[in-house]
């Protein structure tokens, strides 16, 4: 993944950071987003490979100051990592007694926010396709996704819609070039999953650095499948008839 | 025409006049423009996303409010953001027209101006002229991107009835951030028509030049432009180009940008190259238009800059014929308006050695008229590596404001020839200290574009891959399982057969490590 320009939300806590760390250590360009400003300079300090910017996803105005930073400083985007969540109300609640308000910032962090994150680095994306560098788009997704936990209503939710619109993207973008990928790194030792569970059993929690470097594989094994799509006009036939 | 006023890209209305090589002409819905490609045409689009261009500000000297819009950049390179050459204007905003803006206080090397708390900039020197300067910003590449995402704005037109945003500005494309006002030709373009496009055959690539500022609403300065724009052309698109070149298909520019970035790349030998280079020259009436064959761009009145590309294409009468549909029709134009297909005429598409196509166009004959393509042209100097704000490409009484990204620009009619845009004058300055400001050489993605793909060659082999995935990835590998269909259909040339492969059988044993347990 050498030189692979990477964007990473959320990257100064939990998965964020450990999938800095780990794309850092593979040779990749890595632009990580947080929302505040101390926690990203000390990243940054930490990493000084690492480009830091400071926004949040859930903002609208936001989106277009992150995503021209992103572009801006790493020269184009070849994958696009939304890590960034909100588990909605904390302590988790039951649906019937979340406030409407959390749901809609579940929503706004969770779905809006790597949707309009996305499509603001659309072109970015779909550029390095074309020049044959691959393009992925890794979506962070959860068990809480597919499996109706009682009290995860808002992130599950969330989650789930975040899961199908990743498919429903790969579906449509995969003339471009542009590959999809939604996973669950699994349950892990993340300042989010403390919000969540404060009462788990840490030993029994998988570190995010085992689980960045199996999302890094994943992404690994994606990028290179893009390489086929650099073929256009009078050789598409060619390729066509290679696949059949 | 009456001036598109809402920021909409893409107006579920938007027009299309499609005027043919033989001048017959079509009016059609824009959205159908792909129907008016032909399979085996090769699209090619800007896909330069718009920078926050304008920022506002105070001039510490005097303590005047400012406005310094950004006006062009001397290389693509993401960490050459420190220099750029601006437009001063004094206080006010979009609501008052340029030309009506008052004049910015007094202005001399080495005053600074101040953005917001962490951005400021010195003036490194006045370009001979009291408003056009060359700013220095301070800080890291870093902080420079971040305080232009924060203090910038997008370059505001007084037609509009709102401000705009980055997000109206930038096209669907919309890549490197590098454009100083948008290449708003590609606002046409949607993902849909792509698709479209390639369920037809239709080839689409890229070139990403830094669109300058169109105009500064100072007669003056408005006679300097367009100024010199880096651009860069992709291994990718290059090999497009050269592909459908050797198959007889038509290239299809979207925008008079990418017209001026193909044309300039091809001006020593007909070859349009990957890499990054500086396009100083300008395309009118005589220039020769050697790689183009079609183009896709906004509606532009018959005094307008823009015409004068056009004519490169098309033949006066036909242009004028059109102009004329375009008013009785009620198009609109500017940056959101509607849209024209022109294709290069018959009289244009064929070499131009005959006397009677310079005199039909009554434009001013330059040194490249009759020439060939491919033909080395006489003054015309790529190799030239500096963005000269300083100096007018021309004579100002023969420079004219003709190919920049948007609509706006005024009452231009003389035009030069492609070939007359380096004189004398370039020629002294061009060895001046300091005016150097592109690496020579490609840039380091296209030298990488040159070998095998890094990423491939970097890939570990299927054993080394399931020592290393630890057991935790099953739920990873089942849900790439379900997406291997659309890895499947992605695969097609041996250089991916081998990394599908292996990726379906990780994935496939995986799986069964589920089903296992």
């Amino acid at each position: 993944m050498k030189n692979a320009r990477i964007a990473i939300t959320g990257g100064t806590s939990g998965l964020g950071l450990a999938l800095v760390r780990e794309l850092l250590s593979r040779g990749a360009r890595v632009a990580f987003v947080a929302r505040t400003r101390a926690r990203v300079e000390a990243v940054a300090r930490a990493h000084p490979a690492a480009h830091g910017i400071v926004g949040d996803i859930a903002r609208k105005d936001d989106i277009y100051p992150i995503a021209l930073q992103i572009a801006g400083h790493l020269g184009g985007l070849d994958v696009l990592i939304n890590s960034a969540s909100s588990l909605g109300p904390t302590p988790l609640a039951l649906l019937g007694d979340t406030a409407c308000e959390d749901f809609e910032l579940a929503l706004a962090t969770n779905v809006l926010g790597p949707f309009r994150l996305t499509k603001a680095l659309l072109g970015a994306l779909a550029a390095s396709a074309r020049e044959g560098r691959g393009s992925v788009v890794l979506n962070i997704s959860s068990d809480a996704a597919v499996n109706a936990y009682p009290q995860w209503g808002a992130y599950g939710a969330s989650k789930a819609a975040l899961g199908h619109m990743s498919r429903i993207w790969d579906e449509e973008l995969a003339g471009e070039g542009v590959r999809f990928l939604s996973l669950d790194p699994g349950d892990m030792d993340t300042p989010l999953h403390a919000l969540a569970v404060p009462e788990a059993d840490v030993a029994t929690l998988k570190q995010p650095a085992t689980a960045a470097r199996e999302l890094a594989d994943a992404i690994a094994a994606a990028l290179p499948l893009r390489l086929a799509q650099t073929f256009q006009g009078p050789d598409a036939a060619a390729v066509e008839e290679t696949r059949t | 025409m009456t001036a598109a006023d809402r920021a909409v890209q893409r107006p579920l209305d938007a027009r299309l006049l499609v005027v043919d090589a033989h001048g017959r002409m079509t009016r059609a819905p824009r959205s159908r423009f792909v129907d008016f490609l032909q399979p085996g045409d090769l699209v090619i689009a800007n896909d330069a996303a718009t920078l926050p261009a304008s920022l506002h500000g105070v001039h510490l000297a005097s303590g005047a409010d400012i406005e310094a819009r950004l006006a062009a950049r001397f290389s693509l390179a993401t960490d050459d953001v420190h220099r750029f050459s601006a437009v001063i204007f004094g206080a006010g905003d979009f609501h008052t027209r340029t030309e009506d803006r008052p004049l910015p206080p007094s202005l001399a090397a080495g005053d600074r101006l101040m953005f917001g708390p962490e951005m400021t900039a010195t003036i490194e020197a006045l370009l001979d002229h009291p408003r056009l300067v060359r700013l220095h910003f301070e800080g890291s590449s870093s902080a420079i991107w971040g305080g232009l995402a924060r203090h910038g704005r997008p370059i505001q037109y007084a037609h509009m009835t709102t401000p705009l945003a980055l997000w109206d500005v930038w096209t669907p494309i919309a890549s490197l951030p590098a454009a100083f006002e948008p290449p708003s030709a590609s606002f046409a373009l949607d993902w849909q028509s792509l698709r479209a496009m390639r369920h037809r055959g239709i080839a689409f690539a890229t070139i990403t030049l830094a669109a300058g500022i169109s105009s500064t609403g100072d007669p003056e300065l408005d006679r300097r432009l367009p100024f010199d724009e880096p651009y860069r052309i992709s291994e990718s698109t290059a090999s497009a180009i050269r592909r459908a070149r050797a198959a007889g298909a038509r290239i299809v520019a979207i925008g008079t940008t990418v017209v001026r970035a193909l044309e300039h790349a091809a001006a020593r030998d007909g070859v349009v190259r990957a890499g990054e280079n500086v396009a100083n020259q300008r395309v009118g009436p005589s220039s020769r238009v050697c790689i183009v064959d079609a183009i896709l761009s906004g509606t532009h009145e018959p005094d307008s800059s823009h015409y004068q590309l056009l004519r490169a294409f098309v033949d006066d009468a036909v242009l004028g014929r059109a102009s004329a549909a375009l008013e009785a029709s009620g198009f609109r134009t500017h940056e959101f308006g509607d849209s024209v297909l022109i294709e290069k005429g018959d009289w244009a598409a064929n070499d131009e050695a005959s006397a009677g196509g310079s005199s039909r166009r009554n434009g001013v004959v330059g040194h490249g008229q009759g020439k060939a393509c491919g033909e080395p042209p006489c003054t015309f100097e790529v190799q030239e590596r500096f963005l000269s704000p300083e100096q007018p490409a021309v004579a100002a009484e023969l420079s004219a404001l003709v190919d920049h990204a948007v609509a706006g620009n005024e009452n231009r009619n003389a035009i030069q020839a492609v070939c007359v845009t380096d004189g004398a004058l370039r020629a002294r300055r061009v060895h001046r200290p300091g005016e150097i400001f592109v690496r020579p050489g490609l840039s380091e993605r296209d030298s990488q574009q040159l070998g095998p793909h890094a990423l491939l060659e970097r890939r570990p082999r299927r054993r080394q891959r399931k020592r290393e995935l630890p057991q935790g990835s099953r739920k990873i590998c089942v849900q790439l399982v379900a997406q291997r269909v659309e890895m499947g259909r992605l695969a097609g040339n041996d250089g991916t057969v081998e990394s599908l492969a292996n990726g379906v059988d990780l994935c496939r044993q995986h799986a069964a490590v589920g089903e296992l347990e």
